[in-house]
């Protein structure tokens, strides 16, 4: 006889629903597996035959061949050692095909039957719910990645054994003896969302930094930071993400898709709350940044999307990992053509680069810097092309005196002040582009610039004068503009103003490094 | 330009290794150089004993004169050969020529220990009764250097006086550009061929310096600049200057060897103080406290040129502290910025610091934009700083 047991797999960000089909028959016993499968997943068997035969079944000397079908895509990882098993115990008669009707499979099995930790199940699971499942079983410490998903009864098991009871069940039985695994989504989201152990109220000083963050945050303009070495801008990258607009139910799932794929989610954790934030190595390979593999897991960047990436020392990273940048700065996403295929992840990231002025380090402190303006030009040179084109803000700082230290007169804004004010001008870009793919002011094109970013004729003339003495390209012209609309919008103010214009403006990208 | 003969003979002693100061020499001894053929040791050497010659011309000097005439008359035709065709490359390079031998040769140089032989230019040479200043100093200026090149420069242009300077970064180039700007004459002695163009980020006034002044170089066209060449085109931006002025300088730098030249050639020095924290101010305090004038604005230079009879205008324009007005009652945000920043370079933080909470970081950097909108102020790297004189 014939069993059917569904399961999932991803591949690349596209999940797909696997069926998995058993057939146990007379014959020189054997068994089999198809439908082009990794080498994790032909080594199931081994698994599934073992666990089986710990739990008290035993295997009769039959033919069996085990079928993973759609049969042309590849599939990788141990999420069928489960569906695997119950297949075989359906074709054996000790489980009837009709129990399990609309449940869908995931998990790893230990010899001794338990049920372990897999990736990619939250991809899955949304799949499944789109296709019309009833339930997900999974193991235990994946059920709450799997509970995220609303609409979908979702089953933690812990042991091999588990399962086969909850199939011999009916329905009621099943209510009495299993719960459904459930999460309290908004209590996830209002409790965790900002629970991070760093604030921006431990930053003394360099206020005009602290407000250049305000800014990017608010209409996720990608940042240049410039500091001598020791000003402290890792330590205001870190907290940049404290910041940042709250991720939504959408964008959140967006992330954790993207983190189940890459493994990257936790045991017994939920979804992705938190907006990203990654500071790649500066020896980082091209592979690493934009995903590697034969079919290739997410890179850096996707880990990236909708939070932060922060590199820091940025001119010290390999061209040809800058250049990986171009596309997703470009397009919000990153293309990797394989022999395999070609594989899309979403990239949408702040960007936040951290350089020091010169290669010395010192730039202007003309007592302790003697590098050339060409030498200058050549170290920031290096960014030019693929990022520094993009960055809307720059801002450059110098280390804060001691007394600013110890000085405790001083307010120190704190992430929560600056959230607020950011939240606000997240609402109003929110309300401003309404039934468009724009979420926010950095992306903008010269469409809606035109259309959104209107500054008064006086103040043109303000601007004209702005840019002759500031010696600013035509290219700026536009960051000028996007930056302008989102102070005006912390500012809450409908037109763009000339003390926007001029805010705008102090944040611009010296002409020294264009 | 025609070539005369002159020239071929000159060409042809440099070609033969012969020293601009013994060239000049041999000139003072025989009268004219076209009679350089007939060069007779033995009856130099009677003269010498008989006439009292004994100051302006040493026997080895004598002895080197009469070796090179004698490869001179051996090689005579290929020599002149290769002198036609070497002006006239120059010629068609319109590139211009001068030796000792000339009229247009610059006077100034005739008095230093090592003047060059030829000197090869475009645009014109430096007039002698016009007096000339050179302005040298840091590569890497700091915006104080910046500034202080920038004022002197203009003020000595507009009243005449000619600027002499390497075309070098930092201050050598920032002087000569605002002498360009101001229609002064100012003169860009090269280390290198006058139709090379170094260093790059000055490209711009390598034209525009030509109208009203000129490149020079003792270096043949086409030669490119090297390290080593620059100590002896110093001695000819400080040959051809009256008085030599320092921006900014460390203590051990190039500036300073140009400053060693002068005092050799018996050049006047004139140094701008500085901090005495500051490291590019170091050259400069220290030529002061050894006894190099002090240049507090260009009418220390104006009023020295004067002096030596020199007929000029009135420089100033303005003094640095003329745009900013002293006045108690003015207490505008605007002036307490420019105060501050005028006292010290300063970031938008250590600004908002100053004020002590007083003004909110948006509305400071509004302000700042302002003022460097309206010019009085400037962002280099995170700074900003003043802008002491506005010319615009």
């Amino acid at each position: 006889m014939v069993s059917y047991v569904n399961s999932g797999t991803v591949y690349g960000i596209n999940s797909y629903i696997i069926g998995v089909e058993t057939d146990a028959s007379s014959g020189l016993p054997a068994f089999e597996m198809v439908g082009m499968l990794a080498s994790e997943v032909k080594e199931a068997k081994e698994r599934v035959k073992v666990s089986l035969k710990n739990n008290g079944f035993s295997i009769p000397p039959l033919r069996i061949t085990v079928n993973l079908s759609p049969a042309n895509i590849r599939k990788g990882g141990t999420k069928f050692d489960l569906p695997i098993a119950i297949s075989l115990l359906i074709s054996l008669g000790e489980i009837k095909q009709t129990n399990v009707e609309g449940i869908l499979f995931l998990g790893e099995l230990g010899l001794n039957g338990e049920l372990r930790f897999v990736d990619g199940v939250l991809p899955v699971v949304i799949e499944a719910k789109k296709q019309g499942f009833k339930k997900v079983i999974l193991p235990m410490e994946n059920a709450y990645e799997g509970a995220a998903i609303e609409g979908i009864e979702v089953y933690g098991m812990e042991y091999l054994i588990d399962v086969i009871r909850f199939l011999s069940l009916s329905e009621e039985e099943i209510k009495e003896e299993y719960q459904t695994v459930n999460i309290d989504l908004d209590d996830l989201f209002t409790n965790n969302q900002y629970d991070y152990d760093v604030d921006f109220s431990e930053v003394a000083g360099q206020s005009e930094l602290k407000r250049a963050c305000v800014i990017a945050a608010a209409g996720f303009h990608h940042m240049l930071m410039i500091g001598t070495p020791g000003c402290g801008k890792t330590m205001v990258a870190k907290r940049i993400p404290t910041i940042l607009p709250p991720l939504s139910y959408e964008e959140s799932l967006e992330v954790s898709k993207i983190y189940s794929i890459a493994g990257r989610i936790n045991k017994f954790d939920s979804l992705v709350v938190k907006r990203p934030f990654n500071a790649p190595h500066h020896t980082i390979t091209e592979n690493a940044l934009s995903g590697g593999g034969n079919i290739p897991k997410p890179g850096v960047i996707s880990l990236s999307h909708r939070g932060v990436l922060f590199l820091d020392e940025a001119v010290h990273f390999e061209r040809r990992a800058l250049e990986i940048l171009r596309q997703p700065l470009e397009d919000r996403k990153i293309v990797i053509s394989r022999s395999t295929g070609t594989f899309e992840y979403p990239s949408d990231f702040m960007l936040v680069a951290a350089i020091n002025p010169c290669p010395c380090g010192y730039y202007p402190d003309r007592n302790k810097c003697r590098c050339t303006e060409v030498q200058i030009k050549n170290y920031i040179g290096k960014l030019s092309g693929p990022i520094l084109d993009r960055i809307d803000l720059c801002v450059q700082t110098e280390p804060i005196e001691y007394d600013n230290l110890t000085n405790t007169d001083v307010h120190n804004e704190s992430s929560k002040d600056m959230r607020e004010k950011i939240n606000k001008a997240r609402a109003i870009q929110a309300k401003r582009f309404i039934g468009t793919d724009i979420r926010f002011n950095s992306e903008m094109s010269v469409k809606e610039i035109e259309r959104f970013c209107v500054i008064d004729k006086k103040d043109e003339a303000f601007l004209e004068k702005a840019f002759r003495t500031m010696n600013l390209s035509a290219r700026s012209y536009h960051k000028l503009l996007r930056v302008a609309r989102t102070v005006a919008d912390l500012d809450d103010s409908v037109n763009i103003q000339k003390k926007h214009l001029s805010e705008a403006l102090n944040y611009r990208m010296s002409s020294l490094f264009m | 330009m025609s070539i005369n003969t002159s020239d071929i003979y000159v060409y042809m002693l440099r070609e033969k290794g012969l020293s601009g100061r013994i060239t000049l020499k041999l000139c003072k001894l025989i009268g004219n150089i076209e009679n350089i053929m007939s060069f007779d040791i033995n009856e130099c050497i009677y003269k010498r004993l008989s006439e009292g010659l004994n100051e302006q011309i040493e026997e080895k000097d004598l002895i080197k004169i009469s070796s090179v005439i004698k490869y001179l008359r051996k090689e005579e035709s290929e020599l002149k050969e290769k002198a036609k065709l070497f002006y006239s490359d120059l010629m068609s390079k319109d590139i211009k020529w001068t030796h000792p031998a000339k009229e247009d040769y610059p006077k100034r140089l005739l008095n230093i220990a090592d003047p060059p032989l030829i000197l090869f230019y475009r645009g014109k040479l430096p007039e002698e009764k016009r007096p000339s200043v050179a302005i040298v100093g840091a590569r890497e200026c700091s915006s104080y250097g910046e500034n202080v090149a920038r004022i002197f420069a203009r003020e000595l242009s507009v009243a005449g006086v000619q600027i002499i300077s390497g075309m070098a970064r930092g201050v050598d180039g920032i002087s000569q550009r605002n002498s360009i700007e101001v229609g002064g004459a100012t003169f860009g002695i090269l280390g290198c061929g006058v139709d090379v163009v170094y260093p790059k980020e000055n490209r711009d006034i390598f034209d525009s310096i030509l109208i009203d002044g000129g490149l020079i170089s003792e270096f043949e066209p086409g030669v490119m600049p090297i390290r080593k060449y620059f100590p002896s085109r110093n001695r000819i931006i400080s040959g051809l200057s009256d008085i030599v002025l320092v921006v900014e300088a460390r203590k051990k730098s190039g500036t300073y060897i140009t400053v060693t030249q002068a005092l050799e050639q018996g050049r006047d020095v004139y140094a701008v103080p500085g901090r005495i924290t500051d490291a590019l101010s170091d050259g400069c305090n220290s030529l002061i406290a050894s006894g190099a004038g002090i240049a507090l604005s260009s009418d220390s230079i104006l009023d020295e040129l004067k002096n030596r009879d020199f007929i000029l205008g009135s420089g100033r324009i303005s003094s640095p502290n003329d745009s900013y007005p002293e006045t108690s009652d003015d207490i505008s945000v605007e002036n307490s910025i420019l105060k501050y920043v005028r006292e010290n370079d300063m970031t938008l933080d250590a600004l908002y610091r100053s004020f002590a909470g007083k003004l909110s970081i948006e509305d400071l950097s509004i302000i700042l934009v302002d003022l460097e909108t309206e010019g009085k102020i400037k962002k280099i790297g995170g700074r900003y700083t003043y802008i002491p004189v506005d010319f615009t």
